[in-house]
């Protein structure tokens, strides 16, 4: 017998299916669930991207509860991944609108359509309270004041996808993945962050001492792990059902549960750093070591002149914290109940990454 | 030299030299043999463990007296087995039965070997085996079932090895082959210790049902010995390294210790480490399972002194030119920290850092290296975990104010200082220059009661 974690996936919603994560679940689908009816639904219809028999495209607007719930009464999905959520520095508003109201609107279309799985892409921030995470694991609560309104938009919307467990017409079986870190081929924010270090010309400076790790997400490991939930939680549906013994300790099953999904190969964050640079020719980062109390005064200093100016800072005090404080998690919960592994070292997944960097750069 | 860098070396650590010492005079071992209740045989087996062992003998005489005689006897045992796949002059033919039979010798009372070279240094141990033996009957049945059940295997993986080329200098094929290999050598003895632990209650059963955590006991410790051994095992026309690792580098094994090919052999070398550094958090797992301080330290030592090993090897060019060794005071220290799981995880943790340090992104497997070393920190941290990081940061709003007025405070000091320094002609009242000549020429008020008029002359009316 097939074991839980390949349970057969037969067809699938990806919402914010032409996303970066969205892409990668669905090439993911293509090649581990050859038989699997795809449906790539996204607010902007595709450029490009794969056409393939198994893939429809579809264009929806998750804050139209009318809209998702004619995509997933006309589809009817087993099982439907929600990966959309808005990118950085948009504001209060829109993460709200979708990430909370979005989010309610899918349960809701969800339970009314007979889905029997849903997978919510969370995020490893909804635990940030701005201080040191250490090998965190899923019994750390969220913080009693959000870091900020992103990772607050992003915890109730995982709150509300866990409570839609067990709900329904078909007992919906629900579960969150919180990423950490994410990269890969198609990255805007990570990767493209430390090369424009390189470009700036100021990898000489290193903030802190380097002993604080950090982790990391290649895509398609991510991608693997909503595979791998979907997969156990469809199994779990068609056995079992829903855990409804509450005194089960949370870490024990996956269903109405998050867990954090990285890589599981921490590192030291300037290591990170330096072996993306050393792609681009640069070997002797970081001869320059800035205490991290001098940066951060440094930091206000310079938050404080570009204010004056009006201008948007570039180095700031958030950015000193997050490259000297350790945020890495155990994700033992994950391995033992998906089986997930991550299948492309850091190492790979950064060489894949630099060189679609590399070819992007040729095609402009 | 040698001695000048020696007196250098404990003039710039003298903890290590303080732990030498103490080690040498003023230490109490854990526990004592008792040679008058000895039996002659027993007492010759005492004394050719401390011929054949240079650093396994001081940890097995302190045994607790349960687990002595029975690890005393098993490292013979597979000393004397070494012994005789060592020898080059015994021909095959001779050797290979020997190896095969090995356990079934131990059931042969009488049975001596008198056919090594007289060049063998342990070659005494099997001229006079029978003492091993008439002590071996002696054992409880399950310690000899178990030290018998080893020997046979080992013999036969011996025996395989010896039908090989008896020279060889193109290293294991595949890094399975690599494994393998050292499974024999040192996985099966991670085995047989922990067969023998765990009847005698010293250690948790539950690391019987882990076999990955024994047998990574071994392999550290023996894939650390192959990578510093490289010269000594290439003038023994002998190599182990893996060509699926050399390979990458050079073409021909040998290349790697010339001068010219020096950084590519670095970083040969360093993928060589991280394939060991693989094994550390299954060691310092497999230590967590000791229950008795004897045990722990016979255990522990050889796996601190591994890592310190692994962290001078480390791009070190020394170890393609010569035999390279952590220092005795290092050793001494290390045997003398070691503890218990929480010092050893800090022993683990220094050395780390140290080959952290030594890591350079000119290195291919430099992020690699990375990703292991912060596998076996994350590790430690999982079972003891580090009190909340104290951040330098300051965490509030209040801490910031705090931070900005005492920085403020410190820059009007300056400011002041350097006025009065350079005698710049501030315009200032003259009772702040007597605020500062009180603080700082106390001794000078004297000559300051002489001097303020001048000055504050100048200061409050000297501007044109």
């Amino acid at each position: 017998m097939a074991r839980p974690n390949e349970t057969p996936i037969p067809s699938a919603v990806i919402i914010g299916g032409c996303g970066f994560l969205g892409t990668a679940i669905t090439h993911a689908l293509l090649s581990k669930h050859p038989s699997c009816k795809i449906t790539a639904a996204d607010i902007r219809s595709p450029s490009t991207h794969p056409s393939h028999p198994n893939i429809t495209y579809a264009t929806v607007d998750i804050t139209s509860l009318s809209s998702i719930t004619t995509l997933l009464e006309t589809t009817r999905p087993a099982v439907v991944f929600h990966t959309a959520s808005p990118v950085h520095g948009l504001g209060r508003e829109i993460y709200f609108k979708v990430n909370v109201d979005g989010t309610r609107n899918v349960v809701t279309a969800c339970q009314t359509a007979g889905v029997k799985v849903l997978v919510y892409t969370s995020s490893a921030g909804v635990v940030y309270d701005g201080s040191a995470l250490v090998n965190v694991d899923e019994r750390h609560p969220f913080p009693a004041v959000p870091y900020d309104a992103y990772n607050e938009s992003k915890a109730i919307g995982e709150t509300t996808a866990l409570a839609a467990n067990n709900t329904g017409a078909t007992r919906m079986l629900t579960t969150a993945l919180r990423p950490a870190g994410i990269f890969g081929p198609g990255d805007r924010q990570l990767v493209p962050g430390f090369i424009t270090v390189v470009k700036n010309n100021q990898t000489r400076f290193q903030l802190g001492d380097n002993t604080n790790m950090f982790d990391f997400t290649y895509i398609d490991n991510l991608a693997v792990a909503h595979l791998l939930a979907a997969s156990v939680l469809l199994h779990q549906h068609a056995t079992t059902g829903a855990t409804t013994d509450k005194t089960v300790d949370q870490r024990r099953h996956v269903d109405g549960t998050a867990m954090f999904i990285t890589n599981g190969q921490p590192v030291y964050f300037w290591d990170f750093a330096k072996a993306i640079w050393c792609h681009y020719g640069v070997y002797n980062a970081g001869s320059v070591v800035l205490p991290a109390t001098l940066a951060y005064g440094v930091a206000a200093v310079a938050e404080a002149v570009s204010w004056c100016l009006r201008r948007e800072p570039g180095f700031t005090r958030f950015r000193v914290k997050f490259s000297c404080s350790h945020r890495y998690f155990d994700i033992r919960k994950a391995k033992e109940l998906l089986g997930y592994e991550a299948e492309v070292s850091l190492s790979e997944g950064l060489r894949r990454c630099i060189e679609w960097f590399r070819a992007e750069g040729e095609k402009k | 030299m040698a001695k000048f860098g020696t007196i250098w070396h404990y003039a710039t650590h003298p903890y290590q030299l303080r732990a030498m010492l103490h080690w040498k005079y003023l230490r109490d071992p854990l526990h004592f043999r008792n040679p008058d209740k000895e039996s002659v045989e027993l007492k010759k087996c005492y004394e050719f463990l401390e011929m054949t062992s240079r650093s396994f003998a001081s940890v097995i005489l302190e045994l607790q007296p349960e687990m002595r005689t029975p690890v005393a006897l098993f490292y013979l045992v597979l000393r004397g087995l070494d012994t005789i796949e060592d020898d080059m002059t015994i021909p095959n033919d001779i050797k290979i039965p020997i190896l095969q039979d090995f356990y079934k010798i131990l059931e042969t009372p009488g049975w001596t070997f008198d056919g090594n070279a007289p060049t063998e240094k342990d070659r005494q141990l099997l001229v006079e085996f029978d003492v091993v033996i008439t002590e071996f009957a002696k054992l409880k049945d399950v310690y000899k079932d178990v030290i018998r059940d080893i020997a046979k295997r080992m013999g036969e993986g011996m025996a395989e090895t010896c039908r090989g080329p008896a020279e060889n200098l193109d290293g294991l094929p595949l890094i399975k082959d690599y494994d393998r290999y050292c499974f024999y050598v040192a996985g099966l003895v991670g085995e047989g210790l922990t067969r023998l632990f765990v009847p005698a209650g010293v250690a948790n059963p539950g690391l019987l049902k882990r076999p990955q955590l024994y047998i990574s006991m071994g392999l550290f410790l023996q894939k650390v010995n192959i990578i510093r051994d490289f010269r000594e095992d290439l003038n023994d026309k002998r190599s182990f390294y893996p060509r699926e690792i050399w390979g990458k580098y050079v073409d021909k094994y040998t290349d790697l210790g010339l001068p010219e090919n020096e950084e590519v052999a670095l970083e040969c070398q360093s993928e060589m480490v991280l394939n060991a550094l693989d094994h550390g958090d299954d060691c310092l797992y497999y230590l967590a399972g000791l229950k008795d301080q004897s045990v722990y330290n016979f255990c522990a030592i050889p796996q601190v002194m591994a890592i310190a090993t692994l962290a001078l090897v480390f791009r070190n060019p020394e170890m393609y030119k010569r035999n390279i060794k952590i220092p005795k005071g290092e050793a001494c220290e290390l045997m003398m920290d070691v503890g218990n799981l929480r010092t050893t995880c800090e022993i683990f943790k220094k050395y780390i850092k140290i080959i952290r340090s030594k890591n350079t992104p000119k290195d291919r497997n430099f992020l690699e290296v990375s990703v292991k070393c912060a596998k076996i920190e994350q590790f430690i941290e999982g079972i003891y975990p580090a009190k909340q990081q104290t951040s330098l940061i300051p965490r509030s709003w209040t801490s910031a104010l705090v931070f900005f007025v005492f920085m403020s405070f410190m820059l009007v000091n300056f400011a002041f200082l350097t006025a009065y320094v350079v005698g710049m002609k501030v315009n200032m009242s003259p009772d702040v220059w007597q605020t500062w000549e009180f603080f700082i020429m106390p001794n000078a008020t004297t000559t300051a009661a002489a001097a303020a008029p001048v000055l504050t002359g100048a200061a409050g009316h000297g501007e044109l």
